[in-house]
This record gives C-alpha cells, structure tokens and sequence, in this order.
C-alpha cells in the first residue's frame, strides 16, 4: 500500500533532493536536441571516418558515476531519458511517447516501441523501472527530488510505466527528463549499456571516455565515428589543449578568453543563453543588509550591462531578475529596473542605517569570472560610500559558508538540468528551499528568503499546471524578491564552447550538457 | 679563542669592512645590494607618487598595452599595473621582514634554550624540530593556510610556524660549539648566570649565521607567499599581491603578456637580489658556515 505523505515531508524530501542535486552538479545535463520526438539526429550527413575530442571540465568517470557504469550521463548521449529537454526548455517526447496524469498524484508514461540497448535487448517498462531503482538505492536524496517514493515506480505493462508521487507534482514529467535518469540495462554487468545514439567504446578511468556511433539505433546515423570525451581540469589548459589542436572542442571556457578564441584563424567559440543566471544573494537577515533601504542602495550601484560587456567580455546578458529568460516563466521584461544611479544610491546609503561595516562578498575560488565581478561590484559599492571585503571559499565548503549565512552578499549562479525548473526558485526564496533551510530551521531566519508571503506564492506555482500560471505565481516572487533588494541580478549565462575552426556541426542546447554531437563533422 | 674571537663590537668591525671589500669586488654582491636596495625604495616611496589608486577600476581602460600613461599596462579592470606592482612590493617585502623576524627570533630561541641547555630539553626540542623538516614546508603551509582559511595573516603565519625550525637546528649546533669554550666556561666560573652567559656570549656569536641565513630565507618567503596567493589562500582581490596579480593575469596570458610578466619579474628579480645578497654575506660574515646553512 502506497503511503500519502504530508506536505512538509514531501517540501523536505523535494529541499533535500534538490540540495543534493546542487551540490552535485552545477551545470546542466544531457539530452537529445530531437523535436521529433524520435531522439534521432534530422539532418545527419553520410557516415564519415572522423573521430573529435572534447575537453571536459569534470571528471566524465569520477566514481560519482558508478551507477552508470563509470561514464558521465552528461554530455555523452549514451542513455536517453524518458522525456527530452528542448531548446525551449520545454518537455518533448524521447523513450516516452506520451504520459498522461492518470489522478493527482499518479504519472504513466508509454514507452516508444522498437528501442532496444547497445547489447540489442529490447526497451521494457522493467527494465525502466530497474534504472530508476539502481538511481534511488545509490542516491537516497533523488526520490525526495522528484517527489516519488522509493518503491513507487512500476510497470503496469510491456509498454508503460507508473509513477506515484507523493503530492501533486504537475512538472514531474519535466523533472525525469534529467539526464540522471537516462535509462540503463537492467543487467548491472552489463553496464553502460544505454539507448542512445553512442555506446561505450572504451573507458580510461579519470581520463577519458571513447564512444562510437550505435549501429541499431533506430534514428538517424550520427556522423563521428569515434568521440572521445578527455577530463582537463583547468580552463586554461583546455584553451591550450585546443590551441595545439589536442581537442577539437573545449567547453566551459572562461569569458575572458573567449574573445582572443574567437579572433583567431584556427579557433572559434559557440555561444548559448542558457537557464542560468548569476546574482548577488543579499542576505536578509543580518545587519546592516537586513536594512531594505541599503538593498535598494546597493542595487542601484551595480551595472549589469557594464558587468557583461566589460567584465564577462560581451558574454551574457544583463539580468533584471533572478531567473534566466531562457525559462518560460522568466519575466525579465516585466520586472522593475534599478541603476545605475550612484548619486541615488548614494543618497539611499546616507537614508540607511548603515555606519560604515565591511561588507563581506563571498565568492568560490573556482570561479575566474567571479573573482573578477566581485571586484567590479566591490568596486562600485565603494563609489557609493559602502565598504566591502572579498572573501574567496574552496569549491568544497562554498555552499556550506553561503548557506550558514556568514556572507552578508554571496555571488551565486543557478540554473536548471531538465524542462522541469521550478527547483530553482524553491531552492533560492522557499524558507525551506536549499539554501535557506539551515538558517531557518535553526532560528527563524534564512538567507535571501523574503517570508511567508513568498513561500506561499512558490506553493503555488509549484502546483500550477500550466506556464501561464507559472508565470503568474513565480513571476510575482521575482517581482518580490528585486523590488526589496534580495537579490542583486547580474547577468543570464551563456556558455561557451570552443572549437577548431575546422570542426562544424554542433547543436548547442540552452543546458550545455546537452550538446549534440551527432553531426559533427570537419572540413580541411 | 682570543679575545678578539670573543668580543663582538671587534668581530663587527671586522665584518662591516670585509662586507665593505666583498661588495666592492664582487660584481654579483653589488647586483645583490643595488636589487635590494631599489625594491624598498620603490616600496617605500612608489606608492607615494604614482597618481593611481591601486584598486580603482576603470572599466574603459582595460587591458591597455604598456604607454607613457600606464608603463606597465593596465589589468582587466584597467588598474595601472605598475601601480599594483609597487604597493604589491610593499606588501611583499613587509610580509617577507615580518615572517622572517618571526621565524628568526622563535628559532634563535629554541635553538639557544636547545643547545644550552641539552638534556631531554634538548632532546624534545631537536625531535619537534626534526618533525617539522620532515615535512616538505610548502605543503605544511598549505594545510595550515588551507584550514585556517585564505587570509593574508594566515599565509604569514604558516610560513612562520614552517619555517623556524631551520634557525633552532642551525643556532643550536653553533651554541654546541660554543657553549664548552673558553670565555663561556669562564663567564660561568665568574657565577655569570644563565641569562647573562646567553646574551652576552653566545648571542652575539650566533648572529651572524642567523642573519645570513635569514637574508637568504627572505627571498623564499616572498615565493612562498606568492605561491600561496597564487592558489587564493593569500591575499584576497583587490588587493595589489604579486602571486594574486600572477593568478589573475594568467588567463589573459596570451592578449596582455605584461599582466603575468610583470609580477613575474618582479619576484624573480627580488628573490635573486636577495639570494645573491644572502651569498654576499654569508661570504663575509661566516665562511665557515655555508657548508652548514647548505646542509639546512
């Protein structure tokens, strides 16, 4: 018997999942950029013998990926999840054909017929049930995510698949088309055996990953006829690699270098608005920036468009909001404009309380370009009369200073994996969203988390069924949360992607970890 | 010994006039003294005349090639490098006098309390001094730098605690040699205390070693907090550190070469002007001891 969990169990198992999942990654996903609904590649090319490399940023074998059989599901299209994420950020068929919401709380989805795994098997609604355990017994926090219980995936037939949520969850399609649930091969042996375009050719752990192309798959014929995906860990050594012609792409390339790739003969760069936006979190609850007047001040300092083209190299655009306008419900043109004004900021400051406290950024010490933004506001807050210090944190303990609100401004980024982004803004202004939990479990408080009110309005958007509606509930949190100076909006991401100037036919993806690769190809 | 060997203003005199003869003939000791010499004037009066702030950013002057305005350029968000660089020299070399002041008179006080003393005391300081030079210093620093959290004072004082160790092991073995001689047997015998004996008889035969040694560990401080700056435990932005302005000019390595190349110099520079000044001394102030400090 299936058990109804209340709300607050299912807001902490969902907090919990998407806490897990940030930490766990903090880019984006996979997935096929297929507007068809078959997966397939519409306008591959004859095969050719041409093999590419991609540098990669992460470790595509790090022991994280044991459940896929030790490759990365990112980027490599090895397994293909049920629901794919267009480039509209909206949800469209892959191994699903088509899901219905049976009641409130339950999902069935009818799988696609004729797919069969790298080994030939067939696709069954088993052997999705058995991907989703494999993921749920590995990663306790993923049921809480995607707000099912453990043993509430099952096989109704051959050819659909049931899944009982916990509460009504009307993104739960959009949430499943994370590449985290690309579906495997029951047979833990025989692992990674996926769906997708490219099987595992071989695996060099902490290395690299060499695919070729699945003969049987049953859409179009990819044109590389071997990828080799390499972990170089230091963006200035991927430049390099791909200077030297060692790769032939690079991704996640710093901003700062992507002018001088982009000038050159033999480089040149791929750049996508994607779902991510990087902001100021202002923390609300500790002197002096729990003074709204201060916020405002500090807001009207802080010019996004001289941040994008100064300070990001023209990479980006400038935010008005916190959530990328890559996402449906975004409503960056709707949302109130500061500055720059420093004569007004400045008069806002004098109208403050503040006395002239340090105020302490945070940064991640990764982070090249944030090293570089936190000056720049560092800079313009001094214009304005008020005081700050950069504090850089290691990667490791970023998340943990941020969220126990030692920082009275943190940069932050976020962006979504999936269609389903609604994650983001619980994690950011929901009192028990990811990174207020801590801060108001413990004393009321919280970090950027504006209250009830706010809390509320998410509620309901989570619950909304269609985007307008979205929209409607979340547009008015972004509202909130710019009109009382919570956040400082920076910038909407665009990724990029190196590449030899010789190599074409990548299909970038708002979601960068769902580049297409399949019609690479290269000319003399 | 005389009593010439023993009576330190003599020993001083004669010193300053071999180190007067040394600089005179020795072209890389008058290298040595002239780097030094113009890193802290540059250091102490720089900053004084250079008509920009530090830290001001001006966005619509980024990454300017080198000219009369900006002889050194401008960084990526248009602050006069060569402005950086001379406050950068400041912070430099007055981390690298702090660090090794530290180290020096926390080593020179271990190794006399050692060497004077022996025994178990002795025993159990030469075993934490030994501990410590098992450990490669650079990584020890970054443990202590890494859990202590990046900060400038934290830098300094991993340095400091990693660093002592050199001057306890090599004050000691000269207090060894020096505790049974003549005048100090004869200062005991006098009822001298302890105290007494240490100041004024074997301090004073100590320091010159020390002060060799310690011209030579400056240069290896200024590297070792460049390096640490270098991987964000240091200095934090905005502030002008040479190892930070390294880091953060690496990424533009290929559009603006003076923003990598002129902290590079630098710290090469001074690191050699200081060794080749710590050699000059060493020549003069304690021959006999180069083998010894080589050892260390």
């Amino acid at each position: 018997m299936r058990r109804r969990s209340s709300r607050r169990r299912f807001l902490a198992g969902l907090s919990a999942g998407v806490s897990g999942l940030i930490a766990g990654c903090t880019g984006s996903q996979l997935s096929l950029g297929s507007d068809s609904g078959t997966g397939a590649n519409t306008d591959s090319q004859s095969s050719s013998t041409e093999s590419f490399s991609v540098a990669l940023a992460r470790d595509p074998t790090r022991e994280k990926w044991d459940i896929y059989g030790g490759i990365t599901p990112y980027y490599t299209h090895v397994f293909e999840p049920l629901v794919d994420t267009t480039a509209e950020m909206k949800t469209a068929p892959l191994l699903a054909t088509e899901w219905e919401a049976v009641d409130e709380t339950t999902w069935e989805f009818s799988l696609r017929e004729g797919v069969t795994f790298h080994n030939g098997d067939s696709l069954t609604a088993d052997a999705v049930v058995s991907s989703f355990d494999r993921v749920f017994e590995q990663w306790s926090w993923v049921p809480g995510w995607i707000g099912v219980e453990p043993d509430g995936v099952t096989a109704v037939d051959d050819t659909t698949v049931r899944f009982q949520t916990t509460e009504h969850f009307p993104a739960f399609p959009g949430t499943i088309s994370h590449n985290y649930f690309g579906i495997q091969h029951p047979d833990p042996d025989e692992t990674p055996v996926g769906t997708g375009p490219f099987q595992v050719e071989h695996v060099e752990e902490e290395q690299s990953i060499t695919l070729t192309p699945y003969e049987d798959y049953r859409g179009d014929s990819v044109d590389p006829t071997e990828l080799t995906f390499e972990w170089v860990k230091d963006p200035n050594t991927r430049v390099l690699s791909l200077q030297k012609g060692s790769v032939d792409i690079a991704e996640q390339i710093p901003k700062s270098r992507a002018a001088a790739l982009a000038d050159a003969d033999d480089t040149a760069i791929e750049t996508q608005l994607t779902p991510e936006a990087g902001l100021v979190a202002v923390n609300l609850y500790t002197a002096p920036t729990d003074d709204e007047q201060l916020r405002k001040a500090l807001n009207w300092a802080v010019d996004q468009r001289q941040i994008v083209e100064r300070v990001l190299n023209g990479t980006g655009k400038p935010a008005r909001g916190p959530i990328s306008s890559v996402i449906p419900w975004a409503v960056h043109d709707d949302l109130p404009t500061y500055g720059p004004d420093r004569e007004r900021a400045r008069e806002l400051v004098e109208d403050s309380s503040y006395s002239g406290e340090s105020l302490t950024i945070l940064i991640n010490s990764e982070n090249t370009d944030d090293k570089m933004v936190a000056q720049t506001l560092s800079g313009w807050f001094d214009d304005i009369g008020v005081a700050s210090e950069i504090r850089q944190v290691d990667p490791a303990s970023f998340y943990d200073t941020f969220t126990a609100g030692e920082a009275h401004l943190t940069l932050v980024s976020f962006g979504s994996n999936s269609a389903a982004c609604d994650y983001l803004v619980r994690a950011m202004f929901h009192s028990e969203g990811s990174d207020n939990r801590n801060r108001h479990e413990q004393d009321g408080t919280g970090i950027y988390n504006p209250g009830p009110e706010v809390d509320r309005l998410i509620e309901r958007g989570y619950r909304a069924e269609t985007v307008a509606e979205k929209r409607e509930h979340y547009g008015a949190v972004q509202k909130r949360v710019v009109q009382t100076g919570a956040v400082i909006p920076l910038y909407y991401d665009e990724s990029v992607l190196a590449r030899r100037a010789t190599v074409s036919g990548i299909d970038g993806h708002p979601v960068s970890k769902m580049t297409d690769w399949s019609g690479l190809s290269r000319s003399d | 010994m005389s009593a010439a060997q023993s009576d330190p203003q003599q020993r001083t005199a004669d010193s300053r006039s071999r180190l007067t003869d040394t600089i005179r003939s020795n072209r890389l000791a008058q290298v040595g003294v002239v780097v030094v010499l113009s890193l802290v004037v540059a250091a102490v009066f720089g900053p004084l005349v250079s008509p920009y702030d530090p830290v001001e950013q001006n966005l619509a002057h980024q990454l300017e090639p080198p000219s009369p305005t900006h002889p050194l350029g401008t960084d990526q968000l248009g602050r006069d490098v060569l402005t950086r660089l001379l406050y950068g020299a400041r912070l430099s070399l007055g981390i690298a006098v702090a660090v090794t002041g530290v180290r020096l008179v926390v080593g020179t006080a271990v190794g006399l309390v050692a060497g004077y003393a022996g025994g178990w005391v002795d025993e159990a300081l030469m075993r934490l001094v030994d501990t410590l030079l098992a450990f490669p210093g650079i990584v020890l620093a970054l443990v202590i730098a890494g859990v202590l959290g990046p900060s400038l004072v934290n830098v300094m004082l991993a340095l400091a605690v990693v660093g002592w160790a050199s001057y306890a092991r090599l004050v000691r073995s000269n207090v060894l040699a020096l505790r049974n001689r003549e005048f100090v047997t004869t200062a005991r015998l006098l009822g001298r205390s302890r105290t007494h004996v240490v100041v004024r008889h074997l301090i004073p035969n100590v320091v010159a070693p020390v002060v060799v040694l310690a011209t030579l560990d400056i240069g290896g401080v200024i590297l070792g907090t460049a390096g640490l700056s270098f991987i964000g435990l240091g200095a934090q932005p905005p502030t002008p550190e040479w190892g930070t302005m390294l880091a953060s000019g690496r990424t533009y390595l290929q559009q603006a070469w003076w923003l990598v190349n002129a902290p590079g110099v630098c710290i090469m520079i001074t690191v050699l002007g200081f060794n080749l000044l710590g050699d000059s001394l060493r020549d003069v102030l304690s021959p006999t001891q180069s083998a010894q400090m080589e050892q260390l």
